[in-house]
């Protein structure tokens, strides 16, 4: 494991995983891959957590899960967002955004003030 | 073969389950040898890599166990869990369980049972178009209560009610006949009915094939036509289409087949008996076409026009009898005004389903409903002993953390597994009592065919398990959720289980008071049966064939009637064995003897004061062939033929000829409105009509002055009845070949046949109050061995100290005895305020028999002993170091 790394909260891995999948349909290992590229390996996640949040946003019908075959040909499970689940990243997104917004305005408010 | 939709549903889910947990290892698998790569490419090992890959995927069967929860729901698999722990835990106590699911199967199958029958019998509507507009009309004559309630209808009446009565849509008329019919194979009776035109319509039915009758019809001379029902086209017809236009011949008559009715017909049997298999158009006589009071003869079918009501109708019906009352009946002798006339609408379906039938059914449903509701005391017992049994097990879960509403869950799941379980072994059992009821219904319980194992009937058993699953599961859940923990944790079981004891006593007695309501009842019936036995048994009818003999051809001649019927009874006597030989119209206990007035010229009454008797026609051998013994003067003989002489029964004796020797005296009888003085003769011992019925006011009138075809063939033989059966049949077969003998029948089977429903209805009642003392006696067998386990310790302590087991036993027993006290006199009391109900089931017994009564707290005081003793011994025999040791 890489030392340093941001360990992520639980209402995280949902958005990540979404956000991961909504580039292209992913298999769980390139979920990983995804969100480690995209966070430049800030963010890190147990790897197995990764699938029971999986199993639990196909049970939403944000995902559907297919399975195909991976890059190096091997029979492998890919996710993919559904109508839902494109609603569902953006409003995430959008509650996301507004709450880091206000998270780092008040931050800042207290730096300054200080 | 499909499946229902809950077992596929599980079954889906069952495979999907298999399925995921499968394709979830191979995501697994995948995802850790592609990391495993990737980090072999970083340059590491091999088998480093695979470790490396393995450890970074953290707890694999943790996250397993979150991914079929998420897959799954969680709820389904706790739902898999608690149902494999209920069935664990039914299965560690296989007596209680036992004992629970035989009573709900018990309750259940009862219940359901009784009410396919009230279903079919009683509920479901009649298989005719706007059922509920149809009725039956009656006539009352108030001064001849005595003699009946209400009465057949006249046809003069009936006639003009359908002139001046405008409610009713249309009405019918229609009679009893039974038919000869011959070329045929073996010359055969068939039940048939004389109906009007218009009848089939009037129901709402249509013929299949050809037509009903036309008005034309109902005259004498072109009557000869028929309509056959669906079962007799089949049988003698070989249903052939071709059938209209054929001829029948019936009573040695050519009848031409006008109609065949459709399989889905069912005769409005309103007199009972057997459907009839042929229909003819009926025919009024000229003596049956004047309005007047008495000759009820035929029946009557009304319908109501859409929007008429009943009250409205039975209006105008009543104002044309206050007519024909004013006028009076100058052909019967009755002055205007001297009797009264009224009519009665009897819904069709109540007339056909009968009093008595209707009557028992509900007494069933009681006796049903008082077991069911001993189920529900005894399960709700069973489960207060259980609930304190696993009381501690509650307070331990609880403490190791499962929450509140888990716990309840885990009970809610038992309850309905105990209560499917029970409601499919109840449903299974009352499958197979509908069947058994049916099967054994005797002849004579009108609609039995009707009786279905219905959809309609499941569900209630459906709802029966459901209320019974509630009780099992919400319950405890009150008792168990409101426990503190710690309290249950450091008490002793008898602390625990203390505070419900009044309850469970309660319900005990509860269940004892119901049980000797039930107790009490069915004996009061099996005691009616017995005594009714007896009374239909006072005359010898061992050895005595009876059987209904019809002659085709010469139908109308009531001379030549009487020559066949002279003619066999010659060749009968020769036959070998017979004693005695007779025919009659009516058997006595079978009802429809003629009813008329019976007055003696030297006892003459005012007029008006009607005494109606009944009336048999006979013949010479007819007082020995029956076995009624002569009390006094003679019996009749052949040299009486030409002479106005009869018979008469000693209640007719003393009743109307009071302090006079009744042989010689002069009855006056005007049959045919002309006046005949007949001396008595003789005098017999008394009959009956029916058997619940008080003896008759019998007259015996020779029968060669008044011979109806198709009378009874009554033979006493020396041999049994069966021996002698085939040589009586030649015999009559030797006057005519084409006589038709329906089935040769014993008098004593014909007469058991009269007894058969009353006999059906105490089976089933003494069954429940069987089940119902069982029930009961369990009941209390329970609260007693908890008891006892309750002191378990407390016996051991007092044995060690030297107790002797008398000071043991006494306190256990009088416990059971004094909760059976409470019960029993409870329940003798609801007996005695019920009594009244039950009276119209009862003969020659008072609802308030103290006999009964006696028997019923004997029994009871009986089983509370052997309650209280099994659990008191099971105390004594322990060893007072495994008692004291069991806390």
């Amino acid at each position: 494991m890489i030392t340093g790394s941001t360990q992520i909260l639980p209402g995280m891995l949902d958005l990540l995983i979404l956000k991961a999948v909504s580039l292209q349909p992913e298999h769980g290992y390139g979920v990983l891959l995804r969100i480690g590229q995209l966070s430049g390996g800030a963010l890190q996640i147990e790897q197995g957590a990764l699938y029971p949040a999986l199993y639990r946003l196909v049970r939403r019908g944000w995902l559907t899960a297919d399975w195909g075959i991976s890059e190096n040909h091997q029979r492998a499970k890919f996710y993919q967002l559904t109508t839902a689940g494109q609603r569902r990243l953006r409003e995430e997104t959008d509650a996301w955004e507004s709450l880091a917004a206000a998270m780092a305005t008040v931050l800042k408010a207290r730096l300054e003030e200080a | 073969m499909k499946l229902p939709a809950p077992l596929r549903t599980w079954m889906a889910f069952a495979f999907r389950r298999r399925q995921g947990e499968r394709e979830m290892e191979e995501e697994f698998r995948f995802h850790l040898r592609r990391r495993a790569e990737d980090l072999q490419r970083q340059g590491m090992p091999a088998a480093m890599a695979e470790r490396r890959a393995r450890a970074e995927f953290g707890g694999g069967e943790r996250y397993r166990e979150e991914c079929r929860e998420a897959l799954a729901g969680r709820w389904w698999l706790e739902l898999g869990a608690d149902v494999r722990y209920g069935l664990r835990q039914w299965r560690r106590k296989p007596g209680f369980t036992a004992v629970a699911l035989l009573t709900l199967a018990v309750g259940i199958g009862a219940n359901v049972a009784v009410f396919s029958m009230l279903q079919g019998i009683l509920l479901s509507a009649l298989p005719y178009s706007q059922s509920q507009q149809l009725y039956v009309v009656h006539e009352i004559v108030p001064q001849w209560s005595g003699y009946g309630k209400s009465f057949q209808v006249n046809a003069g009446n009936y006639l003009l009610w359908q002139k001046r009565c405008p409610a009713f849509a249309g009405m019918a008329e229609m009679g009893e006949e039974n038919f000869v019919l011959t070329g045929r194979g073996d010359p055969r009776q068939v039940r048939g009915a004389v109906v009007p035109a218009g009848f089939f319509a009037l129901l709402g039915t249509r013929t299949q094939l050809g037509r009903g009758f036309l008005p034309a019809e109902q005259e004498r001379g072109r009557d000869q036509e028929v309509v056959l029902a669906d079962d007799m086209w089949r049988r003698d017809f070989h249903a052939d289409p071709a059938v209209i236009g054929r001829d029948v011949m019936l009573n040695g008559a050519p009848y031409t087949v006008v109609g065949v009715l459709p399989s889905t017909f069912r005769f409005p049997a309103v007199w009972g008996g057997d459907a009839p298999e042929i229909f003819k158009p009926v025919v009024l006589a000229s003596y049956d076409l004047d309005p007047g009071i008495g000759n009820f003869r035929y029946s009557v079918i009304a319908r109501l026009q859409p929007g008429a009501t009943a009250e409205q109708a039975l209006r105008e019906l009543n104002t044309v009898e206050a007519g024909i009352a004013r006028r009076g009946d100058p052909v019967r002798h009755i002055a205007p005004g001297q009797f009264d006339l009224r009519a009665e609408l009897v819904p069709l379906r109540t007339a056909v389903v009968g009093e008595a039938t209707a009557r028992a059914l509900a007494m069933l449903t009681g006796a049903a409903a008082l077991l069911l509701l001993i189920v529900c005391a005894n399960l709700a017992n069973l489960l207060l002993a259980r609930s304190s049994d696993r009381a501690r097990e509650v307070a331990v879960r609880g403490a190791l953390g499962a929450n509140r509403s888990r716990l309840a869950r885990q009970f809610v799941t038992e309850g309905l597994l105990l209560a499917t379980a029970g409601g499919a072994l109840g449903l299974a059992l009352a499958f197979a009592g509908v069947h058994l009821l049916v099967r054994a219904a005797p002849l004579g319980i009108p609609r039995v065919e009707n009786v279905h194992f219905h959809m309609s009937v499941v569900l209630v058993a459906v709802g029966l398990a459901g209320v019974a699953a509630l009780l099992f599961s919400v319950l405890p859940v009150l008792w168990l959720v409101r426990i503190p923990a710690a309290a249950t944790l450091q008490a002793t079981t008898a602390q625990a289980g203390r505070g419900r004891g009044r309850l469970r006593h309660g319900l005990v007695v509860v269940e004892v008071s119901l049980c000797a309501l039930l107790l009490t009842g069915a004996l009061l019936l099996v005691r009616s049966l017995a005594r009714v036995t007896a009374a239909s048994q006072w005359m010898e009818q061992q050895n005595v064939l009876a059987f209904p003999v019809l002659t085709p051809g010469a139908f109308h001649a009531q001379a030549e009637i009487g020559r066949f019927y002279d003619a066999v009874l010659e060749k009968v006597r020769q036959a070998p064995g017979v004693v005695a030989a007779t025919f009659t119209p009516v058997l006595p206990l079978r009802g429809g003897s003629w009813g008329d007035d019976v007055i003696f010229r030297e006892a003459p009454r005012a007029p008006g004061d009607t005494q109606l008797g009944d009336f048999y026609f006979i013949s010479p051998d007819f007082t020995q062939a029956m076995g009624l013994p002569l009390l006094k003067g003679r019996r009749l003989s052949e040299s009486d033929r030409g002479r106005d002489v009869v018979l008469i029964s000693d209640r007719v004796a003393r009743q109307l000829l009071p302090g006079r020797d009744p042989i010689g005296a002069h009855l006056l009888w005007s049959p045919n409105s002309k006046a005949v003085e007949r001396e008595v003769i003789g005098v017999v011992g008394d009959t009956r009509t029916a058997p619940e019925a008080s003896p008759a006011l019998a007259i015996y009138v020779p029968l060669w002055s008044f011979a109806e075809p198709g009378e009874t063939l009554v033979v006493r033989t020396r041999m049994t009845a069966a021996a002698a059966a085939p040589a009586v049949r030649q015999a009559v077969w030797a006057v005519n070949p084409d006589a038709a003998i329906p089935r040769v029948q014993t008098l004593q089977s014909l007469l058991a046949a009269s007894t058969a429903p009353r006999r059906y209805e105490t089976t089933l009642a003494a069954l429940f109050a069987l089940c119902a003392a069982v029930l009961a006696a369990i009941g209390l067998y329970g609260v007693m061995s908890y008891a006892v386990s309750l002191r378990a310790h407390e016996i051991g302590v007092r044995m060690a100290l030297g107790a002797r087991p008398v000071d043991v036993l006494r306190p256990v027993l009088g416990r059971s005895l004094g909760l059976t006290g409470l019960g029993l006199a409870l329940g003798l009391g609801a007996a005695k305020l019920l009594a009244g109900l039950l009276s119209g089931f009862l003969y020659g017994i008072s609802p308030n028999d103290p006999a009964t009564y006696l028997l019923v707290a004997l029994l009871l005081t009986g089983m509370a002993l052997l309650a209280g003793y099994g659990p008191a011994r099971r105390a004594l025999g322990m060893s007072p170091l495994s008692a004291l040791r069991c806390e």
